[in-house]
């Protein structure tokens, strides 16, 4: 079995296995729809959130509505 | 077009809309009253923004809720965003989350007053309208930044009165005026700075076709009644605009016909001692 490896999420760390789908990663997190996502400050479709495969020290950003002027 | 549907409405790439008045969603004492706030200010177009998820805090899901039963035309904006990388990947998230092509272009080129960066903003809102937004940009009053923008296909355009939350009105009227009489095709909403009811009239005297409030509304002690107050200025100051301002003059001239009074005064230029 391939070593864990960390990411962080929101800014936190957060230890992940390798090829852990995305959906799970996010689960583990306590992300709550409907959020958008940035992997490494650049915006991921939901429609390739699919396909992404994490790799270490990734930052992954879950966006969500804010009250904004 | 015709000329009385564009007097009566505000048009935002297209979509006409009754209010002139764009509301914040932030800084309200608390949700009831923002939702209390919104409606009484009687607009149909709602800004809002994105930040990271607090899964602990509910996710926001709250807010959201609260902001999609109010039925309105959501305006998301790219606050707090530095460069243009920035701006067009809020944007991008903006319009996957709340299913709009509008936003609000926020770049932030100073952190002293917030001034918006012209150069990063020109930038992105070619990227964004390139990319199919419809792009709404905040903007200094610079006329010539504003011909950028329009330039590129803005309907819009979103010039500072003041900087945010400053509440020092139209600081400088002249460079207002110069921008709605350089381009009176153009959308022309005051985007911040904007303090009190007569700030809003006096912008919509001047042509402006509308006002994007949030501080003034909700740092009030009653902000739903505030939302009112500048909901009649906004109305009041863009009829004013449509019925035609007197001249001013520098003397005095009488209201009451005078000749043929009982009391006639001759004007009397002699001196006397």
């Amino acid at each position: 079995m391939t070593d864990s490896f960390e990411i962080r999420i929101n800014n936190l760390p957060c230890k992940i296995q390798p090829n852990m789908p995305l959906a799970k990663v996010l689960a583990l997190f306590g992300a709550q729809q409907p959020y958008a996502l940035l992997i490494n400050q650049q915006f991921v479709p939901s429609s390739q959130h699919d396909t992404v495969t994490l790799k270490p020290n990734d930052q992954v950003d879950v966006i969500s509505a804010i009250q904004g002027g | 077009m015709t000329h009385e549907h564009k007097e009566n409405t505000l048009t935002i790439y297209g979509t006409q809309l009754s209010s002139r008045l764009l509301i914040g969603s932030a800084l309200y004492p608390s949700p009831k009253i923002m939702q209390q706030s919104i409606q009484a200010s009687g607009a149909q177009v709602v800004t809002l923004s994105l930040s990271r998820q607090n899964p602990q805090a509910n996710g926001g899901e709250t807010f959201w809720q609260l902001i999609q039963s109010l039925g309105l035309h959501l305006l998301p904006n790219t606050a707090g965003c530095h460069s243009v990388n920035e701006a067009v990947n809020m944007a991008k998230m903006s319009r996957e989350l709340f299913q709009t092509d509008w936003i609000k272009l926020e770049l932030v080129g100073d952190d002293y007053n917030l001034q918006p960066d012209p150069i990063d903003l020109v930038k992105a809102t070619e990227i964004l309208l390139n990319d199919g937004f419809k792009v709404l940009p905040y903007c200094t009053d610079d006329l010539v930044i504003a011909r950028h923008l329009v330039e590129l296909g803005c309907e819009v355009i979103m010039p500072w009165g003041s900087p945010i939350g400053t509440g020092k009105g139209i600081i400088n009227p002249y460079a207002i005026q110069a921008i709605r009489d350089r381009f009176p095709e153009v959308t022309l909403i005051i985007d911040s700075g904007i303090g009190k009811p007569s700030h809003a009239t006096q912008a919509m005297e001047m042509g402006v076709d509308g006002i994007l409030l949030n501080t003034a509304i909700a740092h009030a002690n009653q902000p739903a009644l505030m939302a009112q107050a500048f909901a009649q200025s906004i109305e009041a100051g863009r009829l004013a605009h449509i019925s035609g301002l007197m001249t001013q003059r520098a003397t005095a001239s009488p209201s009451t016909p005078t000749l043929d009074q009982p009391f006639w005064h001759q004007v009397d230029y002699g001196y006397t001692a």
